[in-house]
């Protein structure tokens, strides 16, 4: 493949500022670091619903249990 | 114990582990100190220590040093037993996954996060997993991903699938990719029927999609200013846990999970068999047992109880899923299942091939059972009997070992289909080769049978 090196200078600049504030000694690789940007907010309202679902059948169990007292 | 840095203590910059006096320390270096100094500061460290999920250690302070950019010496609590994860049944692997999931998010709670998540982190120790590095704890970058997000799919979640949707043997993948397995053959090797589960396929096909896609290649501006918010974070961490919750092990036809209801032995020789292993070992008086082809280990709880730390081996991980999940049940806290092939056990492997031990590296044991696999591994395996002496005298003080004879029904199972080549196979020449390493303290002929148990002390070469 055939790939201008004056292409690979942004992307580069800016993959290597992502690696740099990452810091640790682990590369996360592009690839999984992207992916979790892509999916991130499919998992925050994920996150948030269950929380939701979770606060919403604790209200319904303690209104039954109150009533069954 | 070969004294000064251990040898799999090379990557993280920010500390390492070494032997002194055969003792084991752990040096943190002054490039961690702020970090290493949040992570006790903020409660992270007792509440994961009090929590039993983090091994407990004692503060040396600034004694024995190492190195010149050496910050403070710690002593963490001795493993009885430093296993891999490749020799981790699907539950062992499962239980170290949530483990690390947990410890995740208790981090999390304190503005702290895992920078790496390698499997080799978590021990089982009196029967529960256990992380042990102390310095993998790193402040939380809010906005951040989770910068260990692809090696916990490559330790965890890629091989527990692939033993869940493919086979339990599949395992053995971390043997070769010390580093986890890769998630684009995890994801080739998964059957189509996987992309049902949403979980495997947005953290095993899509993640290694996207992996491939930007291998070796930049990301644009949009994407780096992005940020991954906490609750990002939090769902990134639920999603993985419920994906690892809902993978099962499924165990069917492995032909040892019943051996010991089928007609190997009759009541009385079975009874007896274990009346002479319970008098052996209080003989001996073990503080470590390894328990070589143990199947559900049975006899390996004859060393436990005596309160042996006793490390049960087998090669099939049917059965050693079984002795595991029978071992959390009963709180047996002294057994360690583990998978293992005797017939090529665990060599040193990583890198320098000094990284990760071998077998015989994690020895001597003090006494070592060798129950119904001799003819295992002289019959099946063709392995002379000089070899196998050879070999258990390099792993164990003691041992204590059956001698079944060609007229046994389980040998003459292993001799239906093959030529009988095995001249040397009889009790005269065995007891001739382990002379050779073993003084023979005492014999039993099991009643009912025509095996007999040896005890034996290995002699000072």
């Amino acid at each position: 493949m055939n790939t201008s090196p004056r292409k690979l200078i942004i992307p580069g600049f800016i993959l290597l500022c992502i690696i740099e504030n990452a810091s640790a000694y682990l590369d996360p690789g592009t690839g999984s670091y992207i992916f979790q940007l892509l999916i991130a907010s499919f998992l925050g309202v994920g996150f948030l619903m269950r929380n939701w679902l979770g606060r919403i059948k604790g209200k319904i169990l303690s209104i039954f249990t109150k009533k069954g007292k | 114990m070969v004294e000064g840095k251990i040898p799999s203590s090379f990557r993280d910059p920010s500390g390492f582990l070494f032997y002194r006096k055969g003792q084991l320390f752990r040096q943190i270096n002054k490039s961690f100190k702020e970090e290493y100094d949040f992570f006790e500061e903020s409660g992270l460290k007792d509440n994961l220590i009090e929590s039993g999920l983090l091994i407990p250690h004692k503060d040396m302070g600034e004694k024995n040093l190492q190195t010149d950019d050496g910050y403070k010496i710690i002593k963490p609590e001795p493993i009885d037993f430093i296993s891999y994860p490749f020799e981790w049944c699907f539950s062992q692997l499962k239980d170290a996954a949530f483990t690390t999931l947990t410890i995740q998010k208790k981090a999390l709670e304190y503005d702290m996060s895992l920078k790496d998540a390698s499997a080799y982190n978590i021990q089982f120790n009196h029967g529960k997993p256990v992380f042990i590095d102390t310095l993998s704890f790193e402040r939380y970058q809010e906005g951040e991903p989770w910068i260990a997000y692809n090696q916990f799919c490559q330790h965890f979640l890629a091989p527990l699938a692939l033993m869940s949707y493919r086979d339990l043997r599949l395992s053995q993948m971390l043997r070769v990719f010390i580093d986890g397995v890769p998630l684009e053959i995890a994801s080739s090797l998964l059957p189509a029927r996987t992309y049902l589960n949403l979980g495997v396929t947005l953290h095993v096909h899509f993640h290694s999609r996207s992996r491939k896609r930007y291998l070796g290649g930049g990301i644009d501006s949009s994407r780096a200013k992005k940020k991954f918010s906490k609750n990002s974070f939090l769902g990134l961490i639920n999603s993985l846990e419920s994906v690892i919750k809902k993978l099962e092990c499924k165990i069917d036809d492995s032909a040892w999970v019943d051996y010991y209801r089928d007609d190997s032995y009759s009541e009385t020789a079975f009874e007896h068999k274990k009346k002479i292993l319970e008098g052996c070992i209080k003989k001996i008086n073990p503080k470590t047992v390894w328990d070589l082809g143990a199947n559900t280990g049975v006899f390996s709880r004859i060393a436990g109880k005596k309160g042996a730390s006793t490390v049960s081996f087998d090669s099939d991980p049917a059965v050693v899923e079984k002795n595991y999940v029978e071992c959390k049940r009963e709180g047996e806290t002294e057994i360690l299942p583990l998978v293992l092939d005797f017939t090529n056990p665990t060599s040193n492997i990583g890198w320098s091939c000094k990284e990760r031990m071998s077998i015989i590296g994690r020895g001597p044991c003090d006494l070592a059972l060798a129950l119904a696999l001799v003819h295992h591994l002289s019959i099946a395996n063709n392995v002379p009997f000089k070899m196998v002496s050879e070999f258990l005298g390099e792993i164990c003080k003691s041992l204590i070992i059956e001698f079944i004879p060609k007229e046994d029904p389980k040998v003459q199972i292993l001799l239906s289909s093959r030529k009988d080549i095995f001249t040397e196979y009889n009790q005269q020449s065995f007891e001739k080769e382990f002379k050779k390493v073993f003084k023979i303290q005492y014999a039993e002929k099991i009643s009912d049978s025509e095996r007999t148990i040896y005890l034996m002390e290995k002699k000072r070469m």
